[in-house]
């Protein structure tokens, strides 16, 4: 961004129309990635709203009850059961996937790690990819597994 | 004269952790909701029903990884959706990335808050 200004410099700014992403797969596939940040954020006001239902719960009540428990029973049994947030939840999933397949594979061309000291010779590209999976899938098993397992 | 330092690489470190938070963490944040929202937990019984939700955010641990997972999502989402700006033929300006670091910087103190909140009173 810049924010030169000089009466000496006219700069030329081309129209670009607000369509331009459709008319290339290649772009609609960029657009649809950068789009997946909206469902991303999505997801985190979501779990922001259930934090501040839960906190509006009555928490010092020594058994929790029904009414005590009002606000959260709301948020998680209608809010969060609403077809139209599965839905939405259900498409942010696709969107999160869709983002670690992309992440994952660009991953090699950011972070670029060296065999050993002496060499300039990189870890192959496919280590680095391999790896992440590896994480999506035990970061998956262990919090459903402890999701599950704590489950009362 | 020092030449001004640039803060982008706090943004972008953010950024970056939030991108490994959003393709792995994620997706199974996102099945434990669905499964929630299908099965319709009530206060003692199901996924993400009243006292599984309490023991969660009662144990520092867990409370601290779930903030974790919301802000630096908040910090990738909002980092991502102002450089994109451009994309939908938006002229950025400087009110702009106040808008949207302000909105994730926002956001994260008002998580922090709640879950301290509950915490506190929880135990």
């Amino acid at each position: 961004m810049s924010n030169v200004k000089s009466a000496y410099r006219k700069p030329y700014v081309p129209k670009v129309e607000a369509t331009w992403w459709t008319k290339n797969p290649f772009y609609f596939r960029y657009m649809l990635r950068e789009g997946t940040s909206f469902l991303a954020l999505f997801v985190a006001v979501e779990l922001i709203f259930g934090l501040f239902m839960f906190a509006l719960c009555d928490l010092n009540s020594p058994e929790p009850t029904v009414e005590s428990a009002a606000p959260y029973l709301w948020w998680v049994q209608s809010f969060v059961g609403n077809p139209i947030v599965i839905l939405l939840n259900l498409v942010s999933l696709g969107a999160c996937l869709f983002h670690a397949v992309t992440w994952f594979a660009l991953m090699p061309k950011a972070v670029r790690v060296f065999m050993n000291k002496n060499s300039t010779e990189l870890v192959p590209e496919s280590l680095t990819v391999i790896g992440l999976y590896i994480c999506l899938l035990g970061a998956t098993v262990v919090i459903l597994g402890a999701a599950f397992i704590t489950m009362p | 004269m020092h030449p001004q330092r640039s803060d982008e690489p706090i943004y972008w470190l953010l950024f970056g952790a939030g991108g490994m938070v959003v393709g792995i963490v994620l997706p199974s944040v996102l099945v434990v909701l669905l499964v929630a929202g299908m099965f319709s937990p009530d206060l003692n019984s199901g996924m993400l029903s009243y006292s599984h939700v309490a023991s969660m955010l009662g144990n520092w641990f867990t409370s601290l990884a779930i903030f974790g997972v919301i802000a630096l999502t908040l910090w990738h989402a909002l980092h991502r959706i102002f450089h994109s700006l451009h994309d939908f033929t938006i002229r950025v300006t400087k009110l702009h990335w106040f808008a949207l670091y302000g909105a994730a910087a926002a956001l994260t103190f008002i998580a922090l808050a709640f879950q301290f909140l509950i915490y506190v009173k929880l135990f």
